[in-house]
Parts: C-alpha cells; sequence; structure tokens
C-alpha cells in the first residue's frame, strides 16, 4: 500500500480494494430495491412485444356526483372491447376501472408514469386501477398466462390521462 | 475483487453489449443486473429519493432500446446510461423541490419507512468506519466514488465526465479523492485492512 493512484488513472490493487469496500458499504446502507432489476427487464419485454394496438372508438367526457369529472375511452378488435373509466383525480393519482368484453380472465399490465401496475381481470372481465398516475398511459392486456415475452398481446395507443 | 477481476468483467460486458446490439434480447436482459448498482448510486446521488430514483432508472433502460444502435462500444453505454440517469435524476428532483415549497406547510415529512443507515450497519464496525470516514470527503468525491465503486472500468475518465465532473480535472480528481480517501482510513485507528 504505498503507490498512490496517479492522474493517468492507474489504480493499484489497495485502490480496488477500497472501490469494493465502498461497494459493498453502499450495498449494504442503500441497496437496489428488490424486484427493481426483475421489473425494468419486464418493461424492456413489455416495450418490445409484439403487440395489436387496439383501436380508439369512443371518448367521452363524464360528470359523476360532488363534481368527479371523468371520461370514459371504448377500444376494439375484431374480438374484443375494452372500456376504461378514468375518474377519481385526487392530487396527480386517478382510478381507472376497465371491462373487457366479452369478460376473460385476462392479465391487465397499465404503465403510466414510468410505472407497471398488474391486475389480472375478475371472470366477469372488470379491473381497477387505484392511484394511478396521470401523464402519459398505455394499458396492456395479455391473453395467456404472460410468462412468454413473445407472444402476441393487445395495446392501447398510448392515451394522456 | 482485484484489478485483473475488473478488467475480465469488463471485457464480458464489451462480449454482452456486442451480442444485444447484434439483436440477442436475453443479452440486454444479462446487462440491467450488470449496470443497474451503478446507475442506482447516479440516481441516488443527485438527492432524489428512492421512489423517484425506481423511476428513474428504469425509465433509463427504456430510453435505451430505441439508441442501442447509436452506442458503439460497452464503455459508451455504461456513459450513455450515467448520463441519462444523472440527467432524468437531476430534473425529477429539482420539479420536487419546486413543488414541494408550496406544499411543504400542508404535507407533514413522512418518513419512506426503510431501515435507516444506523441500522443497516449497526453489526460492521469496518462498515461504520467507512461510513464515518466518507462523511469527511468533500461531496464532489462522495458522488464520484460511490459510482466509480461499482463501475468495471479500469480508468474513470467517461463515468466521471458523465457525472459532470471538467474534463481536464478526472484524472487528479479521481486520485485526489482515492487517496484522501486512503490517507484517511490509514490513519483511523477504528481500521483495519
Amino acid at each position: 500500500m504505498n503507490e498512490s493512484p496517479d492522474a493517468d488513472g492507474i489504480i493499484d490493487d489497495i485502490d480496488v480494494a477500497v472501490l469494493g469496500h465502498l461497494a459493498a458499504l453502499y450495498t449494504t446502507v442503500d441497496p437496489v430495491p428488490d424486484g427493481l432489476v426483475q421489473r425494468i427487464q419486464f418493461a424492456m419485454a413489455l416495450e418490445e412485444l409484439d403487440v395489436e394496438v387496439l383501436r380508439l372508438v369512443d371518448e367521452t367526457a363524464t360528470a359523476g356526483a360532488r363534481g368527479d369529472v371523468g371520461r370514459i375511452y371504448t377500444f376494439q378488435n375484431a374480438g374484443l372491447d375494452l372500456t376504461v373509466r378514468v375518474a377519481g383525480r385526487t392530487g396527480d393519482t386517478l382510478r381507472i376501472d376497465g371491462w373487457l368484453a366479452p369478460p376473460a380472465a385476462y392479465r391487465i399490465v397499465l404503465r403510466a408514469g414510468g410505472r407497471l401496475l398488474e391486475r389480472t381481470a375478475d371472470p366477469d372481465g372488470r379491473f381497477v386501477f387505484e392511484r394511478v398516475p396521470a401523464g402519459p398511459a398505455r394499458i396492456f392486456i395479455r391473453p395467456h398466462d404472460g410468462t412468454d415475452p413473445h407472444e402476441t398481446a393487445l395495446a392501447t395507443p398510448e392515451v394522456v390521462l | 475483487v482485484t484489478a485483473p477481476d475488473r478488467i475480465q468483467r469488463r471485457e464480458r460486458l464489451a462480449v454482452v453489449f456486442r451480442e444485444a446490439v447484434a439483436g440477442r434480447r436475453e443479452a440486454l436482459d444479462e446487462l440491467v443486473p450488470e449496470l443497474t448498482p451503478m446507475l442506482w448510486r447516479v440516481a441516488r446521488s443527485t438527492g432524489l429519493d428512492a421512489a423517484g430514483c425506481e423511476d428513474v432508472v428504469q425509465q433509463t433502460w427504456l430510453s435505451l432500446l430505441g439508441n442501442l444502435r447509436q452506442i458503439r462500444t460497452a464503455d459508451a453505454l455504461a456513459g450513455w446510461l450515467v448520463v441519462v440517469t444523472r440527467r432524468e435524476a437531476i430534473r425529477m428532483h429539482t420539479a420536487r423541490l419546486r413543488t414541494r415549497q408550496t406544499a411543504e406547510h400542508v404535507l407533514e415529512q413522512v418518513p419512506d419507512g426503510r431501515p435507516t443507515v444506523e441500522d443497516r450497519i449497526a453489526d460492521d464496525e469496518r462498515g461504520r468506519v467507512l461510513w464515518r470516514i466518507i462523511g469527511m470527503l468533500p461531496a464532489r468525491c462522495v458522488q464520484l466514488l460511490q459510482v466509480v465503486a461499482f463501475s468495471e472500468r479500469p480508468d474513470y475518465a467517461g463515468i466521471a465526465a458523465a457525472l459532470g465532473m471538467p474534463k481536464g480535472s478526472i484524472g487528479p480528481t479521481r486520485g485526489r479523492c482515492l487517496a484522501k480517501l486512503r490517507q484517511l482510513l490509514a490513519s483511523d485507528p477504528g481500521w483495519s485492512w
């Protein structure tokens, strides 16, 4: 442990050891959150998924009780209708209620504000996302168990909620 | 970890990177666990909270998908990821600070529920010494070293530049920061090599 690191960027084994201790310490005091790597891999797979994009066929503003203004979107392809009601704005978050027709217990992934939220539609084809960040969002529908990243999925176009 | 291990890791990453550019999807998946710990430090060192950093790091990887073919080498990849992560983390952190100025009087400070640093290193004597000594370094050194510690590069010019450290001072800065840390450790009775 004699040589000091120099300006040319040459480091010795002591430097490497110190950096190793530093890495270990930071891994202890402020680790990468559990599951983050998997969520990133999942998000990247989703991004590259071969998707069939549903058409937006209707968009209606609604006025609910207590001034709860919302919107209803209807998306469609040859075999499926997806209706989405966006309401319940609290601060920067929203509530999303969705219905699939015909109903099926599909996996639903909502991408909003850089986050991915996952639900399984119930046997009636309904699903709910609460506390969704306002802003651009996209819904992916995965017809099977969603484990094969190369299967064809359905997705809405990106919509600003 | 020794210096040769780092060089080997760097070479392995270079191979995986070339495979990813060539379109092998699994190669891209392999890069994520390799480089995310470094990006986590880049984001966290800006002062942004953990939830915000998660969003930023994920968004950075997603934006790589459209830019992969413009990046020539694995070293350039690390630099690109560091630049994007840092820029987005600073942007989000600044935006939050601005919002908080108006919301501060309304919202209470909510602890994020994570164990404190002291809790995490309570049983780690060496860790406590190192943590205390890091606290004695200039902020700029702490920022640089915590990222460099997770970098596989034998020289850190690209990383330091990506962190916005002036080009002329990169080598000396890294050298000075590491030398200072070594000197503080060597003179601390609680530290053993």
